[in-house]
């Protein structure tokens, strides 16, 4: 009979979402839905005979967790008594004054790690987890350095280690390195699996025995496809399996749509509609969030205003948590327009001029629009913002 | 640009037309829809291509559709045209469906159609004239509507619109706005954005939500920081409760622990107080005999009997030693006898004996050296006999009269004097050759003719002789003086050749001996003195000796006279220092006897005495004895029992009472002891139940380690201890119990920052955006205006320039100067018979007309680039005018003509006649659409692919 553990990491409680198009009532169903997912997990644990939970780091978001979320995480690891939970912080729920896991009463069930040290707590049955907890926001050591004693010396066995760290090798472009280690160092320093946190996307290599179950439901646009906690099952010969449950309920992707040719607003409007049907057949509409991407060359004469079209497609297509990006050229020929010996010739000559000399991508980004502004205003059409 | 011919091979309803143009002014007459229109249109189109529809323009709505052949056929023109330059073009521009095809050829030159291509067109209009194909209708193309000649209160209208024309031209071309209009939209749609400070605005809104958010965000940290501090404080309490409880319970049970003990040792107190009782009830009546024994005198007994003993040790040992002294007393006695006896014998020594034979040891050692020294003038002697050898020796040389000192200067005499006289020989003899070979020589020469060498040789001869003469002379001279000093010095010697030898043979002898005598001289030199010396100091030592002799008492022997032999003297001297020795022997023996006898003195009297202590001794004993017979009998004590004894009695008995009295004491003790330590069972009984409790709260006693019974003190700390830890932790308890139902009631009300910063991150991206809008609108806006400035600044001037450079001659000097505004290009005149600029809408018609024909020709000049003149292409523009406005243009355009060609489509015949009549025939041209003369078959052009 295996040993089995449920392991999720990165659930980010009380993370906003306003950068995802979702505020108010709808950025706290997301929130709920972080909880939900997590209740999901014990429940799961449960049923499949789990001796632990294992949660590698970023449970919560220290800045904005409060009284509440400490109250909803101790009730619900005392409800899944006795099966024992084991937490490791990370970088966004660090062990900082002021950190709910230090000032917060746990159940007996609940085991944290409260160095910066790989730990062993012993689950019985030969199997032994090995955990740590950042100490720090931006804690750089690497988590399979620090142990205070080794797994070759701590006896026969299944050793496991848990901790939120960066494995260099197959870091996402942009995220940041806390943690960092290297995936070839696991079995190395005597450990079966590291069950990490930190990326956001699944990973589960049994080869080097690294396991990132990755966000249970999805943070951003780009954290698309099934997701949810890992089951890992360790055979009392030491052969460990692990399977990736999808559990998410909640669905986010990004998609483009070429406006180009689009004369009006209304078939603007219909195209990003047929768009956003297409990307989210399939997903319920009140738990899909999507990104939509406006590309193509436009005619000065279209105004295209993000505001109207986002109102307007939540309203055809019902999908509520919506974001437009206005990614779109004019139909100009600038070069031609450049040649031109008129004011308007003068003034695209100007914008491009003052664009090749901008310093940053912000000030790039103004003239763009500027550009694109006076195009609209001398093709006499009303100037669409952006 | 002069346009030559255009053939038409099929163009709207035109077809298989040619056309050839005047060189300056060309009037085509036809009626109404007979092709005018669509003539001009095909010049376009071949200069400028035809537009045929594309990615979301359809073919079918296109300029190419429009102007589809009526009738079936090629779809194509051809135009032939010659530039200011003299260079002839022919463009062919085929519009057949699906092969649309262009070509451009310099007349009598190759196909250079490749330098005209613009996209998908061909048009060499636009490279040739240098301006947009829209600038090209706005201004060379004008047909009614382009002069809007109407009625004369239409003439602001007009105006304006012909401003407004051109700005919009100048700013965008014939299709776009005004640069003031695209500003307006710009402000419209900063309007929209709004601003920070206008509440009402997306930007203002956003702005204060913002501001507010930010003010709940902190106000939500701050109460969410004292809630977590709140929290911590609970903990704090909570854990403060539980340490006290804790501590609470550990005192209690060591409480409990140390009572245990305590009844434990007590109920042992008991038993061990009912066995002491027992045992020393019965030990006591063992005792009971002595219970009246009186003790008063134990102290003093023992005393005594101590004292009695020790004296009885300190009586025989002085006994002992008494015996022991008589022996050495009776010796001691006999010796001193005979002590007194001798010294009696001896005489009496003088004081100073004693010090004077310490004297004499020295004086000895003194007389030793002075002898030693004495021996030496053995030596001396020697030596004299050996100076006076020296001294007959160095007479026996010769030259013992010599003083050593002189000795050097007889040597150099003796040497002169030998050596002159060998000189002096050698000399004459050398000169005494030299004359006679010199003389032979001489006379030789002499002889052989040669009287001169002869004589010269005689004279040198003879000055040789004289030097050799001389020097001999001076040598002798030297060698006298030296024998004459040496005969002073040595009377009496051979100073002959000989003599001298011989003495300078001696002289080295002679100076060894003096050296040696020198040598000899030093040395003894200093033992003489040395000598004398010790000769002297022997004398004083003798008469110390003497004088020491007479210190000591000593027969003193007469002393010898000074200058004695030194063995005379020492003798003397031996003989007083022996009688010294001998007195300062028999005072120290005196000495030594008496120092004994003293000695001796004392150790009788020593010996004596321990007899006397013996007998003091004997004394002190019986003494204490009857002390104690005293004292024994007092007490009861047997009186025939021997002193120690008595005391040893005594002490006995004083022992016996002093256990009965213990006994009795210990005896109470147990009875006190057993009367404290209670009732057995009832303690039993009571540690039953305190380890029943103990067990309770989960110790057990036997698990627990069993301290020393602990003292009563302890035992209240302890109880103490556990009392003030129950207190604290009932407050700790009571803190954290209300604290907690505090928080539990603040807990609904705390905000939730997540649910904030979701909204303040929507309203920050929101304001944020608003701020790049407005930013964006404010940049394009002042691009626009800066480009409108300095477009307008530019093309107003040149307008201005370009109308005026015609307009004198083309309004026979009405009007000079025209002035174009900048900013919207109003148009005014500077009349000759007007004080200051006219505006345009104040000008007659006809002016009007002609400034507007004339603006548009500077807008393409001066909006082109090519230089070129400019054909006008003008579409029946005087339909609706009155004949005398008519006739007013007709000859403007005529003299207009001799700067830009004149295409003018007319349906009036008498127009073109007019025309036609102001115009030179020789470079105008009528062209009859409706005629089918100038019909011919135009031939497709072949179009290289």
């Amino acid at each position: 009979m295996p040993l089995r553990l449920l392991h999720l990491a990165d659930l980010h409680l009380d993370r906003p979402f306003a950068q995802m198009g979702c505020t108010g009532d709808l950025a706290r169903r997301r929130r709920q839905g972080l909880r939900d997912a997590l209740r999901l997990a014990g429940e799961i644990a449960r049923e499949r005979g789990c001796v632990a939970v294992t949660i590698g780091g970023d449970l919560y978001e220290h800045e904005r967790a409060g009284v509440a979320t400490a109250q909803f995480l101790v009730e619900t690891f005392a409800s899944w008594q006795p099966m024992r939970v084991l937490l490791a912080p990370g970088n966004h729920d660090p062990l900082v004054p002021g950190s709910i896991y230090l000032r917060t009463r746990w159940p007996e069930n609940v085991h944290l790690f409260r160095s910066s040290r790989l730990e062993p707590f012993a689950l019985g049955a030969g199997l032994t987890v090995w955990g740590l907890g950042h100490e720090e926001p931006a804690w750089m050591g690497n988590p399979l350095e620090r142990s205070a004693s080794h797994p070759a010396g701590a006896g026969a066995g299944v050793h496991i280690a848990l901790f939120h760290g960066a494995e260099i090798s197959s870091r996402p472009d942009g995220k940041a390195v806390h943690g960092p280690f290297r995936a070839g160092e696991i079995h190395e320093k005597g450990y079966a699996l590291a069950l990490c946190g930190h990326y956001h996307g699944r990973r589960v290599d049994l080869d080097t025995g690294l396991v990132y179950p990755g966000s249970p439901e999805p943070l951003a646009f780009d954290e698309t496809g099934p997701r949810g906690p890992v089951l890992v099952e360790v055979e009392t010969d030491g052969e460990v399996r692990c399977t990736a449950l999808d559990t998410n309920q909640w669905h986010a992707g990004s998609v483009s749509c070429d406006l180009g040719g689009a004369s009006t607003v209304t078939a603007a409007v219909d195209r990003v509609s047929a768009e956003v049907l297409t990307a989210t057949a399939g997903w319920p509409l009140e738990r899909a969030t999507l990104r939509v991407d406006l590309v193509g060359s436009v005619a000065p004469g279209l105004a295209i205003d993000l505001f109207d079209i986002e109102s307007a497609v939540r309203e055809t297509t019902g999908v509520t948590a919506l974001r437009v990006r206005d990614l779109t050229q004019p139909a100009a020929d600038l070069e031609a327009l450049a040649e031109e010996s008129s004011t308007r010739g003068s003034f695209v000559r100007a914008a491009t001029e003052a664009l090749a000399a901008a310093g940053s991508q912000e000030e790039r980004a103004v003239l763009q629009d500027a550009l694109r502004y006076g195009l609209e205003a001398f093709a006499g059409s009303e100037v669409g913002l952006r | 640009m002069k346009l030559e011919r255009l053939e038409i091979t099929g163009f709207g309803r035109l077809q298989q037309r040619r056309f050839d143009f005047g060189e300056r002014v060309t009037v085509i007459l036809g009626a109404n829809e007979s092709g005018k229109t669509t003539m001009h249109r095909a010049v376009r189109a071949a200069l400028y291509g035809l537009e045929a529809g594309g990615p979301g323009h359809p073919r079918e709505r296109s300029e190419w559709a429009r102007w589809l052949p009526w009738a079936a056929g090629r779809y194509g023109v051809v135009l032939t045209y010659r530039l200011d330059s003299g260079q002839r073009f022919r463009v062919a521009q085929s519009f057949d469906r699906g092969k649309i095809r262009a070509q451009v050829q310099e007349v009598g030159g190759g196909d250079i159609t490749n330098q005209f291509r613009v996209g998908r067109l061909v048009s060499p209009g636009r490279f040739h004239l240098g301006v947009e194909e829209s600038v090209f209708c706005a201004a060379a193309w004008v047909s009614e509507e382009g002069l809007r000649l109407g009625a004369p209160d239409a003439a602001p209208q007009q105006a304006g619109h012909l401003r407004e024309a051109l700005e919009r031209l100048v700013d965008s071309g014939p299709d776009g706005v005004t640069a003031a209009e695209a500003v307006g939209r710009l402000t419209t749609a900063l309007d929209r954005v709004g601003s920070e400070r206008r509440g009402t605005s997306p930007l203002g809104v956003a702005t204060a939500q913002l501001r507010r958010l930010e003010s709940d965000i902190d106000q939500a940290r701050r109460r969410l920081d004292a809630f977590a501090a709140e929290e911590e404080r609970l903990r704090h309490l909570e854990a403060v409760a539980a340490e006290s409880e804790e501590a609470a319970r550990t005192a209690e049970r060591s409480w409990l622990i140390g009572r245990i003990a305590q009844l434990g040792a007590q109920a042992h107190d008991v038993t061990e107080a009912d066995s002491d009782v027992a045992a020393l009830t019965a030990a006591l009546h063992a005792e009971a005999p002595y219970a009246a024994f009186r003790t008063d005198d134990e102290e003093r007994v023992i005393t005594l009997g101590a004292e009695l003993h020790q004296a009885e040790r300190t009586a025989e040992e002085a006994e002992a030693r008494r015996r022991a002294a008589d022996g050495p007393l009776d010796d001691v006695r006999r010796r001193r006898v005979e002590i007194a006896a001798g010294l009696r014998a001896m005489p009496r020594p003088a004081p100073g004996a004693e010090a004077a034979g310490e004297a004499a040891g020295e004086l000895r050692q003194r007389l030793a050296v002075a002898a030693a020294i004495d021996r030496r003038g053995d030596d001396l002697t020697a030596a004299t006999a050996r100076d006076d050898a020296l001294r007959r020796e160095i007479a026996a040389t010769g030259l013992g009269a010599i003083e050593p000192t002189s000795l050097d200067e007889v040597a150099r005499d003796i040497q002169t004097a030998r050596t002159g006289a060998r000189r002096w020989h050698a000399l004459a003899e050398t000169g005494a050759v030299a004359l006679v070979l010199g003389g032979s020589a001489s006379a030789a020469l002499a002889t052989a003719g040669r009287g001169g060498p002869a004589l010269a040789l005689a004279i040198a001869v003879a000055a040789l002789v004289i030097a050799l003469v001389a020097s001999a002379a001076v040598a002798h001279g030297r060698a006298a003086r030296a024998r004459d000093g040496l005969a002073r010095r040595l009377a009496g010697l051979d100073l002959g050749a000989d003599g001298l030898d011989r003495l300078a043979a001696g002289l080295p002898r002679v100076r060894r001996l003096h050296q040696e005598r020198l040598d000899l001289e030093t040395i003894f030199a200093g033992h003489r003195a040395e000598l004398e010396r010790a000769r002297q100091g022997l004398e004083e030592a003798v008469d110390r000796c003497h004088a020491l002799a007479l210190e000591a008492g000593a027969a003193v022997p007469t002393r010898p006279p000074r200058g004695s032999r030194p063995e005379v003297l020492l003798e003397s001297a031996g003989a007083a220092l022996d009688a010294v020795d001998e007195a300062a022997r028999q005072a120290r023996r005196r000495r030594e006897l008496d120092a004994e006898d003293t000695r001796l003195a004392t150790r009788e009297a020593e010996l004596a005495e321990l007899g006397e202590e013996a007998h003091r001794r004997r004394e002190e004993v019986a003494s204490v004895e009857a002390g104690i017979r005293q004292v024994a009998a007092a007490a009861g004590i047997d009186a025939g029992l021997p002193p120690l004894a008595a005391v040893a009695a005594f002490r006995e008995a004083c022992s016996h009472r002093h256990e009965h009295d213990r006994l009795a004491a210990s005896l109470a003790e147990a009875h006190r002891r057993r009367r404290i330590g209670g009732d057995a069972g009832v303690i039993d009984r009571r540690r039953a139940e305190l380890e029943a409790e103990l067990r309770r709260r989960g110790t057990a006693l036997e698990a627990a380690s069993v301290p020393l019974p602990p003292e009563a003190a302890e035992l209240v700390e302890l109880e103490r201890a556990a009392v003030s830890a129950q207190q604290r932790a009932a407050i700790a308890r009571s803190e954290s119990q209300t604290l907690g139902a505090r928080l539990e009631g603040l807990t609904a009300g705390l905000p939730s920052l997540a649910d904030l910063e979701d909204e303040r991150l929507a309203v920050s991206a929101a304001r944020d955006r608003a701020l790049h809008q407005q930013e964006a609108l404010r940049q394009a806006t002042e691009m626009i205006e800066a480009a409108g400035r300095g477009v307008h600044g530019r093309v107003a001037p040149r307008l201005a320039a370009s109308v005026s450079e015609r307009l004198a001659f083309l309004t026979g000097d009405r009007y000079g100067e025209a002035n174009v505004d900048i900013e919207h290009f109003a148009v005014s005149l500077a009349s000759a018979e007007r004080e200051g600029l006219v505006p345009l809408d104040l000008v007659s018609h006809g002016t009007r007309d002609q400034v507007a024909l004339l603006l548009r020709l500077a807008l393409c000049e001066v909006l082109g680039d090519g230089g070129e003149s400019m054909p006008l292409l003008l579409d029946d523009p005087l339909g609706s005018a009155d004949p005398e406005r008519r006739q007013s243009l007709l000859k403007f355009l005529a003299q207009l003509s001799t700067t830009n060609q004149v295409v003018l489509t007319v349906s009036d015949r008498g127009v073109a006649a007019t025309l036609l009549a102001v115009c030179d025939p020789a470079t105008s041209s009528v062209i009859d659409v409706d005629a089918d003369t100038d019909s011919v078959a135009v031939l497709a052009p072949e179009l290289e692919v």
